[in-house]
Formats: C-alpha cells, structure tokens, sequence
C-alpha cells in the first residue's frame, strides 16, 4: 500500500512539474522574447518585470509596460488585475516587480500587429515605491560658485556694453 | 602682420556671434529647470544650474572678446558658415553636462551623442535607463531636438535686434536657404512663429487623445508637449524606453504620423499655405517627389510584408508597416516596433525600402533629412531633360522649369549643386556602412544604422547601443552633424582649421 503510494506521489510530482514546464517558459531577459519571437508565438509564457509608466485603462482591459530594465514589453490585462498593481517605475519611484503567466504575440493581430502578452494571471513579486535622490554637497557648492561667476561676468559684461 | 590682425578680427567676429547663439540656447535650460522646481526634483535642479551657468559664462566670454569688432568686421560667407558649425559642435558639449550629470548616459561622450543626435533631429538614444529619467531632464531632450529641428542660429536671429547685417551669411550656414519673407530676422520669427501655433495646436490634441487612452492628465499633458516636439521636430525622441510602442494606440500613430508628415514640409510651403495658396501643396515639385517615392516605397513594403506573412492583416501592416516607411521616409524616426524586429522579422526586401526611404529623407529647409525631395525632384527632371535634349534637334533650345513656391528654371548650376549633396550623402553612407561592417555587424544592419544616422533618421536596427564600438559613435557623431549642416559650413570649419594649423607650422619651421 505504502509502495502504492509512493508511486502515485512520484508520478503526481513528476506530472506536475512537467506540465508546469510545458505551461509556460519563463523569460526574465526581454530581448530573448523579441530575438526568438517566432518561436515563441502563441505560446504561454511567465515573465517577471518592473511595473513602469502607468496603467492605461482600455474599459475591460487596460495596458501594462512591464521592463526588464533594459527592454520593455507591453501586457494586455483585466483592468481589476492591473488595479493590484500599486506603484509603477519612474523617476523617484521603483515600480512594483510583477510575474505575469500568458500568452505570447508576436504581432498580434487584435492589436494592430503589437508585439505583446495576453495575461492570465499576475503576481506582485516585490512591492516598489518611492526612492529618495540624494543631493549632492558639491554639486551644491559648485552650482553656487559658477552662479557667482556667472552673475559678475554679466555684470562686467553690461558695464562695458553700456560705456561703448 | 596686418594679415595677422586680420586673421584675430575674424576670430573675434566669429566668437562674437557664436557666444550669442550659446545664450540664446542656453537659456532654454530655464524651462526644465522650471519643471524640475515645479515637481521638486532638486538633484535636476542643481544640474541644470551648473549647465546653464557653464554656458553662459562661456557665452558672456566669447562675446566679450568679439564685441570691439562687432559692426566694425563685414560678416563674410566664411564667418556665417564657421559661426553655425562651430556653434553646433560648442552647444553639443555643453548641452551635454546635464546629461552627464544625471548620471544616465555611461560616459560624456555617449551623453554628446545624445545631444548630437536630438538637435540633429536624429533620434538615436544611448541615455539608459529611459523609463526613469527625471521630467526635467526629459524637457531638456525634447526642448533639444525641437530646437535642433528648427535650428539654433534661427532662435539666436529672431532675438536679434542690433548687428543683423551677416545674418542671412549665419542663416544658409545652418543648413537653410529659403527667405520667407525680404528679411532674415523676420524670416527666423516667422519659422518661430508657425512652429509655436503648430506645438500649442498638436500638443492639445496629443492631450486630449493621451487621456482618452488611458493616460493621467498630467502625464498626457507631457507626453503630447514631448511627442509633438519631437514629431513636429521630425525627431523621433521618445519619453518612454519603448518608443510610440509604449501608448499602443491606434489614434496616437495616427496623430503622430499627420505631425511628422506636416513637419518634414517646407517652410516655405507652410508660409505659402498659411497665404491662402493652398493649390502650392499640389504643384511643388517637393510634395510630388516626397508623395510619389513615399506611395511606391509604402506600397512595396506593405506587399512584402503581407506576402511573407509577418502580419496577418491590413490594420496591422499599415501599423507597422506603412507607419514606419513614413516615419524613415520624413526621418523622424518615431517606432512601433523593437529595433531587432526589422532584422529578425522584416526580411531584407523590407530593411532596403527602409534604407532608401531613409536616405531619400523630407523636404529642404523643414526639419527633415536625407538628400531632400527637392534634390532627388531636381536630379530626375534633370534625367527627363537630359534625355529631352537627346531626342530632340540640335537647333531647337528648351527651356526646363520646375515648380517650388514659384516657377524656377533649371539651372546647370542647380542640377550640379544637387549632385554633389547627394554624392556627399552617398559617401557618408558607404563609409559608415564599412565601419558598421569591419566591427562585425551584418552588412544589412551596418547599412541601416549608417543610412538611419545620414538621414537624420533615428530608426535602429539594433547597432546602436551604449555598448558599440567607440569608433562607431564617433562617426556616427560626425555623419549626424555632416548630414544635418548639409557639409558646407563643416567643411568650411575643417578648412580653416587645418589652414590655421598649417600656417602655425610654416610659422614655426620658418623660426
């Protein structure tokens, strides 16, 4: 019985794990998506990415740009998913870090030829918000001087302007 | 020594009028420093004070050793040349300290190489990080190529008041040559004038369709102040990593590709409009060569395209396609599709109309690139009268005329003129074709980023990256700012500045 067993678990595990692996690929470097793209067409995918810009709301579904950091891609999503996603990267701000599981376009037809993802599901993997720029002491100082500098010679400038 | 004196007055005079054009643009940084304030990005700030205060000591410099011989020295042909040349590469490097600054550019010359490209309307970007660059630092780009678009030396003029006697000398050395109206000045307030009612117009309409598809108000407002800027500019700069790509939007190409459309127009044409001779837009040579090469172009790619299967319907080869013959065709450079698509996805048949469309480029005096549909419509009827003259006797003389604002006859001399630009642009093309290819990239690809930095255009196909060979952006750097002066007034500064070279050489062997 308990051999039984064993066996059904074993093949539970190794059913489960291969179809997870048929399921979706996961792609965490965007420019392998765009360099592969025909091969990659149509196929479900999980990709994970930084929330950038802004939702933008289409009714039912909305877009979401997600980027890798270099590259950025554009997830067709239901407007009450996309609403979990609360920060998205800008300047001062890192975006939330999402997963994304969908299907793969390479030109997709429903969207004038965008290469895109039809999402199913997303995940926030780490929750962004806002980063503080330091500002820096010299950059300071020196912005001060040369704005000395440049006052004075201005000055100088209109004296001799004015006695010619 | 009297020549020696001379040789200083032309140095002074030069200085003069290039610390005005360094104020003049340099004083722009007000307005992203303004923004910066307004949305409390206080690192930007202090970057943009640096910049500015750089430039206008410099500037404030120049002309303080200049001014003595102001209205003393005539402005030659060669002081109004060298003052634009020169003028363009100082800005570069100027403009580029608050790219440095920010911290986003990799190197100083990656950031010049940005600057280059934005005022030459180009559009290339090695600035990383795109998705998170500051507001004010995106004013800046987009204030550079809009600028850059119209020329630097044409914002200078039009707040000229005193010393405009070689002003029109400085104006064809910028790369333009037609007078809208008797005076230069006026002829730069009034390129000023019918930009800034295009920029509030397009800008509201950008607006107003950002918010329809999705966008913030605030942030729709930027997007169509950038997008219009750079469209009008046909510039091809984006706020967003992902380019036009980013708004997937139907409405917004649309309205880009009517911006980018009207910007690669002449001014003279906008001018002839705006008189009411709306019949001009039908009758220029200009619109008929830009309309014939831009139909043939767009319809061979839009056949390949479907033909090979790359889209599978007409909305998404007229999206993908048709959008980006005429974003190469007005060199604009706006794209709707990853860099690596046109070489992974488009087939060579397509790359090639690109690269003609590319190098084909807008209209004389526009914003636009490229050979010029002037040129290419002079060097056809030029074909058409040759054969003419072949076919017909000997004894009979006829006349050749050419339509553009007015009737124009075609001249040996304008046919020569046309040849030889065009010949230069072949030239820089094949070069950069050659030094794409001798660092190992595909010769396709090599000759669209070569074609793409000629034409002023700014589609890539992959070569341009912060990682490139640093020859190439060198020379990519050199072919933006050849191809945007349109040679004559750098070849002019070359040949002073190796004849000065070469005089201090005689000079000193003579010691």
């Amino acid at each position: 019985m308990v051999k039984t067993f064993k066996t059904i678990i074993l093949i539970c595990i190794l059913v489960f794990s291969v179809s997870i692996t048929a399921m979706a690929l996961d792609y965490n470097n965007f420019n392998n998506l765009i360099e592969n793209s025909k091969k990659i067409d149509n196929n479900k995918i999980t990709l994970k990415g930084e929330a950038i810009g802004e939702a933008m709301n289409r009714g039912e579904y909305s877009w979401v740009n997600i980027s890798d950091g270099s590259t950025a891609m554009g997830i067709w999503i239901e407007t009450e998913q996309a609403r979990s996603i609360k920060n998205f990267g800008k300047y001062s701000y890192k975006g939330d870090i999402v997963e994304v599981s969908g299907t793969f376009n390479r030109a997709c037809a429903l969207h004038g030829g965008d290469m895109d993802i039809h999402a199913s599901s997303i995940k926030i993997i780490n929750t962004g918000g806002i980063i503080t720029i330091p500002i820096s002491n010299s950059k300071k100082n020196i912005a001060i001087v040369l704005t000395f500098i440049t006052i004075i010679l201005g000055f100088f400038y209109i004296r001799f302007y004015k006695s010619n | 020594m009297k020549k020696i004196i001379k040789n200083f007055d032309d140095f002074k005079i030069i200085n003069y009028y290039v610390g005005y054009v360094i104020i003049g643009t340099a004083s722009l940084m007000l307005i992203p420093i303004l923004t910066s304030l307004i949305f409390k990005e206080w690192s930007v700030v202090l970057d943009f004070i640096i910049s500015i205060n750089i430039a206008l000591t410099l500037g404030i410099f120049l002309m303080f050793t200049g001014k003595s011989k102001v209205d003393k020295v005539k402005v030659q042909w060669k002081h109004g040349l060298i003052i634009a040349s020169s003028s363009w590469l100082i800005l570069t490097l100027i403009c580029a300290v608050p790219y440095e600054l920010s911290g986003k550019t990799g190197s100083f010359l990656n950031a010049c190489f940005d600057v280059m490209s934005g005022f030459t309307t180009t559009g290339l970007v090695l600035t990383q990080d795109l998705d998170h660059l500051s507001l004010g630092l995106n004013m800046w780009r987009h204030i550079i190529t809009f600028v850059g678009g119209q020329g630097m030396v044409v914002l200078a003029l039009s707040f000229m008041v005193n010393h405009t006697l070689g002003a029109y000398k400085m104006y064809v050395g910028e790369g333009k040559d037609v007078e809208l109206v008797p005076n230069v000045k006026n002829t730069a307030r009034l390129i000023w004038k019918i930009s800034i009612v295009y920029l509030i117009v397009g800008t509201i309409m950008l607006w107003i369709n950002g918010m329809f598809i999705g966008l913030q108000p605030v942030s729709a407002f930027f997007h169509g102040l950038f997008i219009f800027m750079s469209a009008w500019s046909t510039g091809g700069f984006a706020p967003m990593s992902q380019n036009i790509l980013y708004y997937h939007s139907l409405s917004y190409e649309l309205l880009t590709m009517i911006f980018f459309v009207i910007g690669s127009l002449n001014f003279a044409l906008h001018y002839a409009v705006w008189q009411g001779s709306k019949k001009e837009i039908f009758k220029n040579i200009e619109t008929q060569s830009f309309f014939i090469t831009a139909l043939v172009i767009s319809f061979f790619t839009a056949l390949k395209l479907t033909n090979s299967g790359v889209y599978s319907n007409g909305i998404s080869v007229f999206r993908k396609g048709v959008y980006n013959v005429l974003s190469a065709h007005t060199t604009t450079g706006f794209g709707n599709l990853y860099a690596r698509q046109f070489a992974t996805e488009w087939g060579d048949f397509s790359v090639v109309m690109l690269i003609i469309a590319m190098l084909i480029g807008g209209s004389a005096c526009s914003t636009a690139g490229g050979f010029k549909g002037l040129r290419v419509g002079i060097v056809f009827k030029s074909i058409i009268a040759e054969v003419k003259k072949l076919l017909n006797s000997d004894r009979k003389i006829k006349v050749f005329k050419f339509h553009h604002i007015k009737d124009i006859v075609l001249e040996d001399a304008m046919v020569k003129s046309a040849y030889l630009i065009v010949t230069c642009y072949i030239i820089l093309f094949f070069i950069g074709t050659a030094i794409g290819t001798y660092y190992g990239y595909p010769v396709l690809s090599s000759a669209f980023e070569a074609a793409s930095v000629t034409g002023n255009v700014g589609l890539s196909i992959g070569v341009t990256t912060p990682s490139m060979p640093t020859v190439l952006k060198v020379y990519y750097i050199i072919a933006m700012y050849l191809g945007r002066l349109e040679f004559i007034s750098v070849f002019a500064l070359i040949g002073v500045t190796f004849g000065g070279i070469k005089r201090l050489w005689l000079k000193l062997l003579k010691q």
